[in-house]
């Protein structure tokens, strides 16, 4: 039951990070990418066809984060249950009496609200992206009403506001990070070479300052109720709580180093290449450009080497975080 | 220096000074670790060999336990005994009891619960009592 448990509330955290990650992709792409003139034969630009990919990734995010948490859902109640098949009737009572459940009815009414949306924004429905939006951000908040954060009995408490400003520091940066990967990077090769040079290092450039924001705020949230729930150090290392902690902790600090890397050693290539595409603009044809070309390509090569690395750390982090949620606190 | 950098650095600033202010505060906070969900005392207490049927078992919990999921059975040689619906003590929250509907005869007891506190991570226990009567 703890590995159910444990692999329902993994996938919910996927789910909830590509959701805000469609979201913050559209923003950046949006802010970033230059505009393009509309193509001719109704042939959407490529532009749009990025922003209705978003839409698709974020409406599957969704569907799938409702039968995660109906998973959970079921769990639970097969926690209480015991041996006993689990019943409708306590169900009802977990969803109708319990703080929980009213987490748990919230978490899933945005999760179907903002499928809603993403499909509305595939159609390209006016004001459907803003409604995702904001649908996705309280997706994102909603996930500590059916965590140990509740345990105070309160939405208002503490630990509720720390780990929600915490999951969604941390779905901004992976989420976001996973959209630029599988939507924008992968998307961009279609382009021609100065096109795609350039378009991939404005999302990262763009990318860069909101990953650095966020992941300040995923660990000084994290820190922060890290000091609340262990009563001392000595329980970092005496409890399953604290080793797991440890290892996430750890598997943190590989994942920012690699995002350190991005930033300092493959953006000024991909900046240097885009430099090169905008010089040449649609011939391509620029003295000296076959060498800005290669360098450019080779930076793309190291970016996605890099930032898939970046990615797969931190889904071990995250399916780390998954257990040490599913886990008992340590007792005071 | 760029303005969106700087903004930027501005940002990861605030958010330090702000989270660096919370961490500090946090050992005058309630720790939370210290307040995980246990059973502090119970009426009638563990191994309590009882002259009479108590009529009610009374469970006194570490925290406020969530009343629409608890449970409370008693089970002895003839089986499982009536026990009402459990209830919360009107004056103290973290009280919860259920009446025991019907005498219980002479011999041994197990009292088995289940709760939670609001994150409904189930806490279980027993514990068991003798009732020395009416042989």
């Amino acid at each position: 039951m703890f590995l159910i448990g444990a692999a329902a509330r993994f996938g919910g955290y996927l789910c909830v990070f590509a959701i805000v990650g469609m979201v913050v992709f559209r923003l950046l792409a949006r802010a970033r990418l230059p505009a393009e003139p509309a193509p001719a034969g109704g042939v959407a630009s490529w532009q749009a066809a990025l922003e209705r990919r978003a839409a698709r990734g974020g409406l599957l995010a969704c569907s799938a984060l409702v039968v995660f948490d109906l998973v959970r859902l079921w769990e639970q109640i097969k926690g209480f249950s015991g041996a006993d098949p689990a019943t409708l009737e306590l169900a009802g009572v977990i969803l109708d009496g319990t703080l929980w459940g009213s987490g748990w009815k919230l978490q899933v009414a945005a999760a179907a609200a903002a499928g809603l949306c993403f499909g509305a924004a595939a159609r390209r429905w006016p004001a459907a992206w803003p409604l995702a939006g904001g649908l996705a951000l309280l997706v994102a908040v909603s996930r500590p009403l059916t965590g140990h954060a509740l345990e105070q009995g309160s939405w208002l408490s503490l630990p509720v506001i720390l780990q929600a400003v915490h999951v969604l520091a941390a779905a901004v940066w992976i989420g976001t990070l996973f959209a630029v990967l599988a939507l924008g990077l992968r998307g961009a090769r279609s382009l021609p070479a100065p096109r795609r040079s350039a378009a991939i290092a404005a999302l990262v450039a763009g990318f860069s300052p909101v990953a650095l924001s966020a992941v300040t705020a995923l660990f000084m949230a994290g820190a922060a109720t890290s000091f609340l729930y262990l009563d001392s150090l000595g329980a970092l290392f005496a409890t399953g709580y604290g080793l797991v902690l440890l290892a996430k902790v750890g598997g943190f600090a590989l994942v920012a180093a690699a995002g350190y890397f991005n930033w300092q050693k493959v953006r000024p290539v991909l900046d240097a290449g885009a430099g090169h595409g905008d010089a040449a603009g649609e011939t391509g044809a620029v003295a000296g450009g076959e060498d800005a070309d290669r360098r450019a390509q080779a930076g793309e090569a190291t970016l996605l080497r890099a930032a898939s690395l970046e990615l797969a750390i931190a889904v071990a982090v995250l399916a780390l975080t998954a257990v040490l949620v599913a886990l008992p606190m340590p007792a005071g | 220096m760029s303005k969106r950098i700087v903004a930027t650095l501005a940002v990861v600033a605030i958010l330090a000074v702000m989270f660096v202010s919370i961490a500090l505060a946090a050992p005058a906070a309630p720790n939370v670790a210290g307040l995980h969900l246990k059973l502090d005392k119970s009426e009638p207490a563990a191994e309590q060999v009882l002259e009479a049927s108590p009529e009610k078992i009374v469970l006194h919990f570490s925290q406020r336990p969530e009343l629409a999921i608890s449970r409370v059975t008693i089970t002895g040689a003839e089986g499982e005994a009536k026990v009402g619906k459990v209830q919360r003590n009107e004056e103290n929250e973290t009280i919860l009891w259920a009446a025991v509907e019907e005498p219980l005869a002479h011999g041994a007891y197990t009292v088995a619960w289940v709760t939670s506190s609001a994150d409904l991570h189930p806490v279980r226990g027993e514990f068991t009592f003798t009732v020395r009567a009416g042989r």
